[in-house]
């Protein structure tokens, strides 16, 4: 019965390749699959067939009652194409690919979602906080005495009839807050806005961006500050950058780091952007000034911690190569548009 | 600050071998940052003295002119020049091609090429002083450098001004707290600690005292004067000083003027300490009295300016008048001039925050008062009075101290002794270091270290102040930075292995983001914090009730957004020259009058302001859909991703720069959240925007609050649903929320109404509107027959006409 079938087939595809015309293709269409066709007479018999045999046979039936099938879909089409009667469309494939409205996220943003991932991953927290702050979380706190000149009006927005109110000037403000409200030990990082009373140019804004960061913990040491701010910067420049720390002051730490990364733009050779020094400064550093573990209500003898200060407007625009800093605020749709 | 290499070698005997880029760097690594490193000869390479022969103008250019210049060696070049001040027969600075220049004193040093200016061809460049980095030594404004007609023609610039040093350029912020290194002596001092050598004594002698005059000093200002030195010195011929000091100090920044005032500025420059000189025939009474300024008081410095004194001010006077701006700038009529031949010298040490402030209000940036204000070491100012006295005895081997040196002192020293523990100190640094190595790098820096075998005792010198050094932890930064950063090897912290605490806040925040960039195609915005009275006016806001800035810099920037549109406005306004559609949003803080979350500190019952963040954005379209729609789709995709359980609300409008027939609220759990409308018509034709423009704005921190995550997945349907399209005529002023609800309450099978068409023709009648809408009729237990289902269609039809007068239109 399997022969008799494979040469039923053989003949169908043989007439059906011949025929010219759809109505020949419909006629050899019902001549084999109609009800009455020849496979469907043969597909009949199969119940006459002993038990063993009709699983197979019936299954071979179906196999070539779908082969044929699809064979004569495609003689069809071929057919109707010959008659025009389904004609290809013409496309031009270099027109432009639909324009989907697509939305932007200010660079920023972005910048500061890759910065949170490198140090949640390092295992700190997260944490923001007011803008408007007390004189005591922005200075006092930070073992900057009322006479220091980083207190300036020159320097920081003050706000009017306010005593003792300021827009911070770092986001430094948070370290005494991070410690009161969570206890030691600490790993957490401030992402946010910080205020200068500044006159603006390309370079220079009343309004930017800073990332502070603050660990504390027991027998924090120098080698630990060293070791973490390398690991910081290469998982925030996925590069395998030099770092370098040298002296620095902030009143808040001590001892105090600038902490160096090779020029990103000339790779150390020297260049505009590194003031042909093949550095470029990244990072204010250092460990916690026992004063500013004190205000925290701590025992600086049990605890120590570094604290790191990161420019993160100063990333964005060194990593989109943007001169000019007064763009990030403009709230124009032609540079945020390019995110 | 500019530091001399040559200056800095006779207190320290630097190796020869020893690239000064290489110093430079042991510097930045242990102390403070060099900037810039300037090898003079290296500088002024192919710069020679060249003379003005002619002048004509250019044929191409008004403010150019073509000069020819001599060269020296025969050599006439033809160079154009845009100075003012250039004349016949003046000797300048002529860069030839292949030398170094800053074009107008700005970027990057180039190197100079010929070129055609304006089609006339230029060999040179006959510099002005920016542009060849000598802004200290020449004035600027007067356009190209002039040396006059002395000089000879064709001599190298280092040599022929006597340039053969390197200069460090250090950043003076990395130095604010040790003003011990504002002077070339602190800085060797440094040096020999870091290269192991000895740091060479300076030439001090004990000054011999007169008696011919009696110098008189009564401070009565002891606030901000703490001590005072003076003394009177005879014989005095002034005249200018030697080379080798004009050098010094022309490599230093400072240009040379005659003798004691040289003397007295080579003294602040190598010691820090500055000092100033009067002469004494204007000195009436041989009286100094330090005493507060009037209010209103006019005192005329020495550059010729009269300046405006406040009463917080401090100045040195003589017996009738004032002298001296203390600390800042001397007075004109008591200065040293050319015949003076007595002096009254001045050591004193003022009140460093009151220098501070003193300068900064009249805007006097001097060296002295930058010295002053990092609290000098009071012990410095003997030292500083017989260093100068040495070297006018040096410079003039005749003069001689008539009077006494008066010494009113009541400032009070105090002794520190540190206590350093060891095993403190190798903990803070995380690596030992050897106990040898810990005392002898304290020694190198002038500090008394007595062993007290764990302990060290150490006394720092008075030059490394108070505010320098007090604690051990200042100490860990002197051993450890001289023993050297990079010899630290860098060991991560290990702590125990825990998930960081989720800020939820930033989760939900950046959900949103990611919605309104993503699905919604909207743009991010930041905005300053601040916003000006022209921005609050246009939205009808009060300005009062802002908080306003004490110091604000701008117009633009004066108060503190208490609302986003405050802002978000002026952006659409700048944005439609340059768009015709716009969809921003923003997420930031607003700053409130009324008192918030954040404590002033831990103990106090005071709030700070109100500053919750919010988010806001605004949607305008260039075609004719309805904004108001799309604005109120952004609120529910955004609350339905949050999983907040939300209604609108029609309410009435509060706020004065909205549309307040398109305005709902958006409410969670009864409380406002937020808000959806238009902006009015009043601001749109102030703004001359033709276009709508939607609004909305939700309160994050109240969002905060009903946002969820728990969303669980619905059974897939199993029996199939029946759609049925309705379309109906209805009086406008019946609301779709209505009818909707009286739609789902025909039946429990309507599982979902969704309105899909609204149009308003003159043919429906002019209060008529046309609805259409699907409503989907499904069985969580059986299959639905089409005749249940058009019983049910039939059922709210004449339900919706009996309650809203609705008819059917049977067209569907």
């Amino acid at each position: 019965m399997k022969d008799q079938l494979t040469k039923l087939k053989d003949q169908a595809v043989k007439e059906f390749k011949k025929s010219n015309v759809l109505d020949d293709l419909k006629k050899l269409q019902t001549k084999y699959l109609g009800r009455k066709g020849e496979l469907t007479k043969v597909l009949r018999q199969v119940k006459d067939l002993a038990e063993a045999e009709r699983p197979k046979i019936g299954q071979y039936a179906n196999q070539i009652k779908g082969e044929l099938e699809v064979l004569i879909k495609d003689i069809e089409y071929e057919l109707k194409q010959k008659s025009g009667a389904q004609k290809e469309e013409l496309i031009d494939v270099t027109l432009p690919g639909t324009k989907y409205q697509q939305g932007h996220l200010h660079p920023n943003t972005i910048v500061q979602r890759q910065l949170e991932e490198v140090f949640k991953n390092m295992g700190f927290m997260v944490l923001e906080g007011p803008e408007l702050e007390s004189e005591y979380y922005n200075f006092e706190a930070l073992n900057i005495p009322p006479s220091h000149p980083a207190r300036d009006i020159q320097d920081t927005f003050y706000i009017k009839n306010k005593p003792g109110l300021l827009m911070r000037a770092h986001t430094s403000n948070q370290q005494v807050r991070a410690i009161e409200k969570y206890g030691v030990p600490l790993r957490a990082v401030f992402p946010g806005r910080v205020f200068r009373n500044e006159a603006t140019d390309a370079s220079h804004e009343t309004t930017f961006y800073q990332l502070e960061g603050l660990m504390i913990d027991k027998d924090i040491s120098v080698t630990h500050l060293i070791a973490s701010m390398k690991a910081m910067l290469k998982g925030i420049l996925k590069k395998d950058v030099e770092v370098r720390l040298r002296p620095g002051y902030f009143p808040f730490v001590e001892p105090g780091f600038e902490v160096d990364v090779s020029c990103l733009i000339c790779g150390g050779q020297g260049c505009s952007v590194c003031k042909q020094t093949g550095w470029v400064e990244m990072v204010g550093s250092g460990l916690v000034h026992p004063n500013v573990i004190k205000a925290g209500g701590l025992d600086s003898k049990e605890w120590s911690g570094f604290a790191f200060g990161l420019g993160l407007t100063r990333l964005v625009m060194l990593k989109y190569g943007i001169d000019d800093i007064r763009l990030l605020q403009s709230g124009d749709l032609r540079f945020l548009n390019q995110f | 600050m500019k530091i001399s290499l040559n200056w800095l070698k006779q207190y320290v005997d630097i190796p020869k071998g020893l690239d000064p880029k290489e110093l430079a760097l042991k510097l930045t690594m242990s102390t403070v940052e060099v900037e810039e490193v300037i090898d003079q000869r290296e500088r002024y390479q192919n710069m020679v003295i060249g003379e003005i022969v002619d002048i004509t103008d250019h044929p191409q250019a008004d403010k150019l002119k073509v000069c020819k210049v001599n060269a020296g060696k025969g050599q006439k070049l033809q160079v154009i020049c845009g100075a003012d001040n250039i004349r016949k027969g003046m000797k300048g600075i002529l860069a030839l091609p292949g030398a170094m220049v800053k074009w107008h004193g700005q970027g990057e040093l180039v190197k100079l090429e010929k070129t055609k200016i304006r089609g006339v061809e230029s060999s040179g460049m006959l510099c002005a002083p920016s542009e060849v980095s000598l802004a200290e030594e020449f004035k600027e404004e007067e356009g190209v450098v002039d040396l006059g007609e002395e000089g000879k023609v064709g001599q190298p610039i280092a040599e022929a001004l006597g340039f053969d040093d390197v200069i460090f350029n250090i950043d003076n912020k990395s130095i604010t707290h040790r003003p011990d290194l504002w002077g070339h002596y602190g800085l060797a001092r440094e040096i020999a600690a870091l290269l192991n050598k000895k740091l060479k004594d300076l030439k001090v002698d004990d000054a011999e005292e007169g008696n011919d005059v009696d110098l008189k000093i009564k401070i009565e200002d002891k606030e901000n004067c703490f001590r005072y030195i003076g003394a009177v010195i005879g014989n005095i011929k002034v005249e200018p000083s030697p080379l080798w000091m004009q050098t010094l100090l022309t490599s230093a920044g400072m240009r040379p003027i005659n003798n004691i005032v040289d003397i007295t500025n080579y003294v602040m420059l190598e010691l820090g300490r500055p000092s100033h000189a009067f002469d004494r025939r204007e000195i009436k009474g041989d009286a100094i009295i330090v005493r507060r300024a009037k209010q209103g008081e006019k005192f005329k410095t020495l550059d010729g300016q009269e300046r405006g004194l406040t009463s917080a001010m401090c100045l040195v006077c003589d017996s009738k008048r004032a002298v001296d701006l203390a600390g800042i700038m001397g007075g004109e009529n008591s200065e040293i001039k050319n015949d003076t031949t007595e002096i009254i010298l001045e050591l004193a040490n003022f009140n460093p925050v009151n220098i501070r402030k003193t300068s900064t209000q009249l805007g006097l940036r001097t060296e002295s008062a930058a010295r002053f204000e990092k609290s000098l070491d009071p012990s410095l100012a003997e030292l500083g009075m017989k260093r100068i006295i040495t070297l006018i005895k040096e410079l003039i081997p005749r003069a001689k101290v008539i009077s006494r040196v008066a010494d009113v002192n009541y400032g009070r020293e105090e002794k520190r002794n540190i206590e350093l523990d060891l095993d403190f100190l190798n903990r803070r640094i995380g690596q030992k270091i050897p106990k040898k190595e810990v005392i002898s790098i304290l020694e190198n820096l002038s500090f008394q270290v007595k062993d007290n075998q764990e302990k060290l005792l150490v006394i720092p010198p008075s030059f490394r102040t108070a505010k320098d050094i007090s604690i051990p932890e200042d100490l860990v930064e002197e051993v450890a930075r001289i023993y050297g950063y990079d010899k630290i090897i860098p060991v991560m912290p290990l702590v125990s292995m825990e998930t960081p605490a989720v800020n939820n806040e930033l989760v939900i925040e950046r959900k949103i983001k990611d919605i309104l960039s993503q699905s919604l195609g909207a743009a991010e915005v930041y905005n300053y914090s601040f916003t000006s009275e022209k921005n609050i006016n246009q939205l009808g806001l009060k300005i009062d009730d802002h908080l306003e800035l004490a110091n604000s810099i701008s117009q633009e920037q004066k108060y503190l957004r208490q609302n986003l549109f405050e802002n978000l406005v002026a952006n659409l306004e700048s944005n439609l020259r340059f768009f015709d559609e716009l969809n921003i949003f923003e997420i930031g803080r607003v700053y409130l009058k009324e008192a918030g979350n954040f404590k002033f500190n831990n103990k106090s019952q005071n709030f700070l302001p109100r500053q919750e963040k919010y988010l806001a954005g605004l949607k305008l379209s260039a075609g004719k859909e309805e904004v108001f729609y799309q604005a109120k789709g952004i609120i529910e995709i955004i609350l339905k991703n949050l999983e907040v359980d939300f209604e609108f609300a029609q309410g009435q409008a509060k706020i004065p720069w909205i549309d307040k027939n398109q305005y709902l609220e958006v409410r969670a759990l009864g409380q406002i959240i937020g808000f959806v409308s238009k902006l009015n018509p009043r601001l749109l034709n102030q703004l001359e925007i033709k276009q709508a423009a939607g609004v909305w704005e939700l309160n994050f921190n109240q969002l905060l609050k009903y946002a969820q995550d728990r969303k669980k997945y619905q059974p897939l349907p199993k029996f199939p649903k029946i759609i049925y399209d309705l379309s109906l005529i209805v009086p406008k002023a019946v609301l779709w929320e209505n009818i909707e609800k009286e739609v789902y309450e025909a039946s429990p099978l309507i599982n979902k109404v969704e309105l899909f068409d609204v149009y308003e023709i003159a043919m429906l009648g002019p209060d008529k509107r046309s609805l259409a809408f699907h409503v989907y009729f499904q069985s969580q237990d059986r299959t639905l027959e089409a005749r249940e289902a058009e019983e049910l269609r039939e059922k709210i039809i004449k339900l919706l006409n009996k309650k809203f007068k609705a008819e059917a239109r049977r067209v569907l």
